[in-house]
This record gives C-alpha cells, sequence and structure tokens, in this order.
C-alpha cells in the first residue's frame, strides 16, 4: 500500500495521533483458538454449505431455471441493486434500517472472504504471504468494525421497529424473528470476540488495534481478566455456528431474497406478452398453446423465482388501492398464497386453490404494486394472467363491457349510431385515404359515448381547430381493446388489434393522439408486439408541445389552486409527469399543489366497470386531493374524471369542487 | 339427460338501422349484425338445463351463411352443435315457411325434447316462429316462458311458469315441448373466448350446414313460395323525444315523481 492511501487513512482514523507502521501489522490467524475447535469450524462450514448448495439446487431444478438467462438476468439485477434500496428508502427508517443491515453485512462477508481467502489459500500456496498487511490490515479492522456496527444498529433497530412500532403490514413470524436474532448474535458475539482477542496479554500489536475501534472499546471492560481463552473457543465456536446456520438459510428462509434478487427476470408493467398469435392460430388451426393462469404449471421459472423472493414485506399491500379500500384484495396476500401453493409443490394445483375471483376483480391494475416492490415482484402480473385463465378459458368475467365491445365496437353497449351523430356535431373532418394530418385524433369510447368525456373532447377539438393544427378523427373508430386486455379476453383484444391495424394502415398521419390514457398505452406497449407501430402522444403531450411551441398562448390569469392528479397508464406505465404540469403552470396565476403522494382513482383495470364492495377506491383518493384544498381538480383521463365526479356526489360535494381535464383548464385560460 | 333444441336469428343491429323515409326503406348498409336478444335468453336457458339434466345443445338458424357467425358465438356459450339452414331456395320467407323449414330441421335432428325460441325477433316482432313450429311438429307450446322450474325425465313433464299479464302462469306439459322466452328472464353468460377461436379454428366439428334437400324440405312451402305474406309498403313512425329531468334529491322532487305517475297512469 503507498503512502498517499496511509495519509488518507490517518485522517479518517477516530483516535488521532496513531503511529501506523506500514508492512510490520498482521493478522493472527486463529488467535487464541483451540485446534479442536478450527477442525469443528471447517466440519461445520462444510455441512452448512453443502446444504445450502442442495438447497439451492432443488429449488432451482423446481424453478426449471433457464440457466443461458442467467447472465442476462444478472447484469440487468446489478444494475437495479441502487433502484432497490432507494424503493426502500422511500420509507425512511424502514429503508435505512435495511441499507445498513445490507452494507453491513456484504463488508463482513468480503471480509470474511478476504480472511479466508489469506489464510486457507495464500498462506498455503505460498506460506509467508500475505493480503492483508500494515496499514491495509488497519484499513480493513477500521472497515470491519464499522461495518458491523452498522449491522448491529440496523438490526437493532429492525428488532426495536418489529416489537414496538411495527408497521400494520408486517407480521411478526418466528422466521422473522429467529433471522433478526441469529444475525443479531453473529455481530454481537463478533465483537465480542474481538475485545476479548484484544484484552487478551498474548495479543500482541496492543498498539495498533484502535483502528478495531469497536473491539477496542469492547476489551477495555476485560483488560486483566483471567481465563478468558476458554470462553474465547466457545464463543468463537457459537460464532462459527451462527455462520452455519445463517449460510443455508439464504435459501431456506426469506433471507433468500438476496441471492433471489440477483436472479429474477423483471417483468415490466408494459409488456404483457400475447399468449398466442391469432394470426398465426387463424393460419394454422393449431390451439396448442395455454392461455394464462390456468393451473400453477403455467408459471414460467422466472415468474417462480419471483414469487419466491418475496419477503412478506407488505410495501405492495400499502401502496395498493383497493387493499387500501377495503376490498378484498392484498397484493402481498396474492403473491405469498402463490408462493405458498407452489412451494408445497402441488402439481397442477388450480390457480383457484390460491386466488379468489373477487380478489381478482378488484385490482384496478394501476402498477403501484409492481413500482413500489423493492424487489421488482410484479403481484399484478399473476393478476393479469389469472384472469386471462378465467375470461379467456372459462368466459368468466363480471360485467357486460365485453360483450357490449364484442357486438357493439364499444363497452358501454350503446350503437355505433350514437357516436356517429355525435361525431357528426362536432364539425371535424373525418380522415381520408391518402390525405396526410398533422394528428389523427383517437376520441376512445368514454370521449364518444359518454357525456362528461364528450366534453372534454368537444373542447380539445375546439382548441385544435382555432390552434389550425390539421387534424382528422375515424369516421369507423372502435375500441381500441384495452379493456378486453387488462379483463383478461385475450382473444377480443386481438381482434380488435386486427381490425384496428387494418383500419390505421388506410391513413397517413404524423401522431397518433388519444385524451384517454387507457388507448395511449394500448397503442404504445401492446400494439407494437402485433406489428403495428404507431407514433402515440397523449393529448397532454400534445398539448405541452403547443404551449412550448407558442402555438397555444395562455394570456388570460386564473387565480385557483389546481391539484393534478396522475392517471395511473400516463405516470406509472408511460411517465407521462411533466408535461401536464408544465402546461398547466404555463397558465399565470395557477398554484399548482401536490397530493402527497400517488393513488388510483379506482377506473383502471375495468374498475369502472366492476361494481365493488368496501370504501370506495374513487372516495379515499378524492380524500386525499381534498387534503391540499384546491378549487380544481385537473386529470387527464376521462375515467379519471368520471369517478371523481362520482365521489363528488357521494360526499355531497357536487359543484363545489370542479374536475377537469389538463385540456379543459387550458382552454378556460384561453378567453 | 336432455336433448334441447334452440332456434336463433341473426339479426342487424335495429338501434343503427335508420330508415330512408324518400325510398321507403330501411338502410342496413354498413349495419352490424348481433344474435337476437331474447336469443341469447333461449340459448342461456337451454345451457343451464343442460348443466342441471345433461343432454345436448344444438342451435339452429335459417340464415344466408352471414349468420355462421351468430351460431359460433352460441357454440361459444356452451352450445355441443350449430346446423345452419341456408339455400337460395329459403331465400323471402315469411315466418310460416320459416317455420316449416325449422320444423323439418328439427325433425331431421330426431330426438329432442326441449325446442326453444326467442319470444320475437327485432327486426320483424312477429312472435310467430314458437308457436307455429309447435304447430308444424305437433308438439305443445307455450309462449312468454320465464322459467322452467322442473324436468321430469321418468315420467317426461316439464313444470314451467308463464308470465301472463296479472301474475304469473305454472303450467305443467308433456315432453316434446316448444317454448318461447322473453327478453331478460335471465343473464346470458358471456361466450368463452377460446371457444369462439375453436369454433372458427375446427368449424367442421362444430357447426353444420344443412340445405332444403338435407331437411327434404317441400320446394313449394319454403322461401318466398311458401309465404303467404307480403311486405308491401314500410311506413316510418314519428319518434316521440324521450324528455328527462333531473332533480335533487328532495321532498317536493318525490312528490313530483308521484304525481307523474299518476297522470301516466303508472300508479
Amino acid at each position: 500500500m503507498n503512502n498517499l492511501s496511509l495519509r488518507m487513512l490517518k485522517r479518517r482514523l477516530p483516535t488521532a495521533g496513531l503511529k501506523l507502521t506500514p508492512m510490520a501489522i498482521q493478522r493472527e490467524h486463529l488467535f487464541m483458538v483451540p485446534e479442536w475447535a478450527v477442525s469443528l469450524h471447517y466440519v461445520l462450514m462444510a455441512l452448512a454449505l453443502a446444504l445450502a448448495l442442495f438447497g439451492a439446487y432443488r429449488r432451482f431444478s423446481a424453478y426449471g431455471v433457464k440457466v443461458a438467462d442467467l447472465p442476462s438476468t444478472l447484469r440487468e439485477r446489478v444494475g437495479l441493486v441502487l433502484g432497490s434500496e432507494a424503493r426502500l428508502l422511500r420509507e425512511r427508517y424502514g429503508g435505512l434500517m435495511h441499507t445498513l443491515i445490507v452494507a453491513g453485512l456484504v463488508a463482513l462477508i468480503v471480509g470474511t472472504i478476504l480472511v479466508g481467502l489469506e489464510h486457507d489459500v495464500v498462506m498455503k500456496v505460498s506460506p509467508g504471504q500475505r493480503i492483508l498487511v500494515g496499514d491495509a490490515y488497519l484499513a480493513f479492522e477500521f472497515i470491519l468494525d464499522l461495518a458491523g456496527l452498522l449491522f448491529v444498529v440496523g438490526l437493532l433497530m429492525a428488532i426495536v421497529r418489529r416489537a414496538f412500532f411495527k408497521p400494520a403490514r408486517l407480521e411478526n413470524r418466528g422466521e422473522d424473528v429467529a433471522i433478526l436474532l441469529l444475525l443479531l448474535y453473529g455481530g454481537l458475539s463478533g465483537f465480542l470476540m474481538e475485545g476479548l482477542r484484544i484484552a487478551s496479554p498474548a495479543f500482541s500489536h496492543q498498539q495498533y488495534v484502535k483502528a478495531a475501534f469497536v473491539g477496542y472499546a469492547i476489551s477495555r471492560a476485560f483488560l486483566g481478566l483471567e481465563g478468558l481463552e476458554g470462553i474465547y473457543a466457545y464463543l468463537w465456536t457459537s460464532h462459527s455456528l451462527t455462520m452455519a446456520i445463517a449460510i443455508p438459510l439464504l435459501i431456506y428462509s426469506k433471507l433468500r431474497h438476496l441471492p433471489l434478487f440477483f436472479m429474477s427476470p423483471t417483468y415490466g408493467l408494459r409488456e404483457l406478452k400475447a399468449p398466442f398469435s391469432l394470426d398465426e392460430v387463424l393460419r394454422s388451426k393449431r390451439l396448442d398453446f395455454k392461455v394464462g393462469l390456468e393451473s400453477l404449471d403455467a408459471l414460467s421459472w422466472g415468474q417462480r423465482v419471483n414469487l419466491d423472493a418475496c419477503v412478506n414485506c407488505g410495501r405492495c399491500q400499502d401502496a395498493c388501492p383497493a387493499y387500501r379500500a377495503n376490498r378484498v384484495l392484498s397484493p402481498k396476500a396474492v403473491v405469498q398464497r402463490l408462493r405458498g401453493v407452489m412451494v408445497a409443490g402441488v402439481r397442477g394445483a388450480a390457480v383457484g386453490s390460491a386466488l379468489r375471483e373477487d380478489e381478482l376483480w378488484s385490482c384496478t391494475t394501476c402498477g403501484e404494486c409492481a413500482i413500489t416492490c423493492p424487489i421488482f415482484i410484479n403481484p399484478m402480473r399473476y393478476i393479469l394472467e389469472a384472469r386471462r385463465h378465467l375470461v379467456t378459458n372459462l368466459g368468466r368475467v363480471p360485467t357486460s363491457a365485453l360483450f357490449n365491445m364484442m357486438i357493439r365496437g364499444n363497452p358501454y353497449g350503446l350503437p355505433r349510431s350514437e357516436r356517429k351523430s355525435w361525431v357528426k356535431s362536432l364539425n371535424v373532418g373525418y380522415a381520408r385515404e391518402g390525405e396526410e394530418v398533422e394528428v389523427l385524433l383517437w376520441i376512445g369510447c368514454a370521449g364518444a359515448y359518454d357525456a362528461r368525456a364528450q366534453r372534454v373532447v368537444k373542447t380539445l377539438t375546439s382548441m385544435l381547430s382555432g390552434l389550425n393544427v390539421k387534424f382528422a378523427v375515424l369516421e369507423e373508430e372502435e375500441c381500441c381493446g384495452e379493456l378486453a386486455r387488462r379483463l383478461g379476453d385475450e382473444v377480443l383484444f386481438q381482434e380488435i388489434v386486427r381490425r384496428n391495424a387494418e383500419i390505421l394502415k388506410r391513413y397517413s398521419f404524423k401522431a397518433i393522439v388519444t385524451p384517454c390514457p387507457h388507448c395511449y398505452n394500448s397503442f404504445k406497449n401492446d400494439y407494437p408486439e402485433f406489428g403495428v407501430r404507431l407514433n402515440v402522444k397523449s393529448h397532454v403531450e400534445l398539448i405541452r408541445e403547443l404551449v412550448a411551441r407558442g402555438r397555444i398562448e395562455v394570456k388570460k390569469p386564473l387565480g385557483k389552486v389546481v391539484v393534478y392528479h396522475d392517471p395511473c397508464y400516463l405516470r406509472n406505465y408511460n411517465e407521462v409527469l411533466t408535461e401536464p404540469r408544465e402546461a398547466l403552470k404555463a397558465i399565470p396565476g395557477l398554484k399548482l399543489v401536490e397530493a402527497a403522494r400517488h393513488f388510483c382513482c379506482g377506473g383502471g383495470g375495468g374498475g369502472s366497470w366492476i361494481e365493488a364492495e368496501g370504501v370506495r377506491v374513487n372516495v379515499q383518493r378524492l380524500e386525499d386531493l381534498l387534503e391540499v384544498r384546491p378549487d380544481v381538480i385537473a386529470t387527464a383521463c376521462p375515467y379519471c374524471i368520471g369517478m371523481f365526479e362520482d365521489a363528488l356526489k357521494s360526499k355531497g360535494l357536487e359543484g363545489k369542487l370542479e374536475v377537469k381535464d389538463v385540456c379543459e383548464v387550458l382552454a378556460s385560460a384561453l378567453g | 339427460m336432455l336433448n334441447i333444441i334452440v332456434g336463433i336469428k341473426w339479426v342487424p343491429d335495429t338501434a343503427d338501422v335508420r330508415f330512408d323515409p324518400v325510398k321507403g326503406t330501411l338502410i342496413r348498409e354498413g349495419v352490424e349484425s348481433i344474435i337476437n336478444p331474447p336469443d341469447l335468453n333461449a340459448i342461456e336457458l337451454a345451457l343451464g338445463l343442460k348443466e342441471k339434466y345433461g343432454g345436448r345443445v344444438y342451435v339452429i338458424s335459417m340464415a344466408p351463411p352471414a349468420a355462421l357467425k351468430g351460431l359460433k358465438m352460441a357454440v361459444a356459450m356452451g352450445a355441443d352443435k350449430a346446423i345452419l339452414l341456408t339455400d337460395r331456395r329459403f331465400a323471402g320467407a315469411d315466418t310460416l315457411a320459416t317455420s316449416y323449414a325449422l320444423a323439418a330441421a328439427i325433425n331431421k335432428i330426431g330426438s329432442y325434447d326441449i325446442v326453444i325460441f326467442g319470444e320475437e325477433t327485432i327486426d320483424s316482432a312477429t312472435g310467430h316462429v314458437g308457436p307455429e313450429v309447435g304447430e308444424m311438429l305437433g308438439v305443445p307450446h307455450v309462449s312468454y316462458v320465464k322459467s322452467v322450474l322442473s324436468v321430469d325425465t321418468a315420467s317426461r313433464t316439464v313444470e314451467l311458469e308463464r308470465e301472463v299479464e296479472d301474475g304469473v302462469e305454472i303450467l305443467r306439459s308433456s315432453l316434446p315441448v316448444v317454448i318461447s322466452v322473453g327478453v331478460g328472464i335471465n343473464s346470458p353468460r358471456y361466450p368463452i373466448p377460446i371457444r369462439r377461436l375453436r369454433a372458427e379454428v375446427e368449424a367442421d366439428k362444430y357447426v353444420e350446414t344443412w340445405s332444403a334437400d338435407t331437411i327434404g324440405a317441400d320446394p313449394s312451402r319454403i322461401g318466398l313460395q311458401g309465404s303467404p305474406t307480403r311486405v308491401v309498403k314500410i311506413i316510418a313512425a314519428p319518434m316521440m323525444e324521450r324528455r328527462r329531468e333531473v332533480h335533487q334529491h328532495s321532498r317536493e322532487a318525490l312528490n313530483l315523481l308521484v304525481r307523474r305517475l299518476k297522470e301516466w297512469e303508472v300508479l
């Protein structure tokens, strides 16, 4: 080690005035450890490793791990480590606690490996050779003591939390408590041994060991005591035993989330792969495929690893709007029960044995669970796959919206002629073949059939006409199919995609713009899988562009407090966050405020179409928004607007507060 | 075990059909077709009976080949077999000629216990076909059936609930029987998507197409030739605007509602 690092070390050492002698000090391996303890240690370690490897082999073969996929998964996951900690730190105490434990544990493991490497490899291969010598060794001692301290503090924080202020989402199972106590014993016994070592008169380098600052402090209590060696041997063995237990626990307990984090493929919100291609089925006339989570056998290896990685932390449950509204759903319970059935190894176990239908229908597909999970598990994905089985294979769906879509091309079940006559009243041109437009405006079913959403479309089209944006609408527009996909009817969804692909092919347009985030997401993230690639924009993105380019000039001030509610399909699925806010901020006098945190309005994933028990999700979300005392709730989704207007009615606040689309807020400021 | 036959019609979605006042004809161009709504209730009733008593459900329809789509939908709901009676010679049939062809097809199927029709179609609304088929088959027929209370396969009788003006009649009939049911007597199930795909891909297994010859029809009793009815002219009835008033919940609003209902002799 060079002088530079020596100087750095001097500066950082907590005790000033140390005299550091390079190349002199080194570890006294197995100091005060009798022969029998050393032998026992190697036996224990061999057993522990064998048990862990056996467990890993059994588990990984039960998952059906595709070994070839592991390197890419590992690469991806290493990149997610910091993101994972960041997700944990959204809750300060719990996050800090976990970060301390992880940081400490990782340093301790690396340290132990280094010591082992030096003693069992380097010194065996070339006697007299060392890795940890002099100031490097002192740095090592200091870092490891610090790591041990963080580790113990983190564990104590966890124990105190579980004992005195346990969040409701956590359960104190035997496993949870035992692991904490075991690890704490490991940390404390390590420090105690270090203290005893330093206190021993036989220990050389007394003057240098202040680097091991925790052990040094402890050693002061033992100075001059007799017979420490006898105790030390047993303490050392118990420490060794702690490790021997902890190593297999990395497979056999919830600690497995550590290795499994690195081998879990990530299932994002956006990709919901088709179980078959309708085109291919119609061509080949073969039906040799499975749809959805019919039984647990249908889980891919990656989905199995993800299930098994869950530590039951419950952050997803806290983020779930359905759970908050006392509906039957908890994403944590979904994952844990699926995991339970999977681990029990019930071959061909029906999903019904783990999941209830009303649970599946309570999900609003907001995706909060998936973007909250620190292990990047996507609980919603299992729900959607189970819905696919329920609907595509069994036809069980608690709403007539799908039947309506099938026969009338919209979930409302209203006649096509109603849309036609309403669109006519807009005085907007239809798209014509061979005539390119700047914007193809996809109205969406809500926009075409729901009276409130129709007003948004009317405002939007008037605004675009006023700005001389060259745009057109489709005469033959029907449902985009998004609802079919989220409810789980993959056949209907793909039929609709085929139809829309045919229609959209006929016209030329620079961008397809829609005021419905559900259509937006489906076009953007569902359609490409079927070869339909579109330049899709949300209407708020278009408006933001028009404001930025100065085509929308907002002059009239609007002295109102506006809270913006993010539609899940813009925020969670597509990260469209800044555009609507910037568009609103362009209005002079407008005060934009934010709710404490995001929650779904309750309308997604079929929520607008399914009657649910419990407190209503929309009322709770409205209450969140009311906390910041807005004059206007602005949002960018027809379903959010509908949900909040219903919630206002049920709270008797109708007319007291406005719920508006972003384009309506802007239009009111255009004058 | 019951053999149940359901007769369905593939009709234009009348909500979208417009009347051309100049030509005096209906504009059906670009209008999608659907299964006649009460026929969905008929299918649902049949599938419920099959689930309860076992057996098979056949669905038949006399129509141009486009109606295959509707038959496949019925298969997707759970029907075991669909039969399409399609032949140029069937064209122009009124209810009598239609009933004749359907009865011939039912006889060709052979053994049957219950034949179910939707009460009437949304595109012609005669309500003839159920009773006419019953007469032609020479078996009892009951219209406006609300539910099938029980089937006794040993004594070969059935108990039916029939909706009448002032209440409900409970009738017992021998089997076989022809019944017709109104819209809304039950909630038709959603056609199982994967079965819809199956009916499309493996159509031969589920759908048969029969011609006038297959059912051994007398040419003089089918199609235009077998139809005594002629549509001479169609007149559009002026549409009544539906009025809607929204009142806040209050005693006055309730009083107003009661007054209106009395005015309209609903109360």
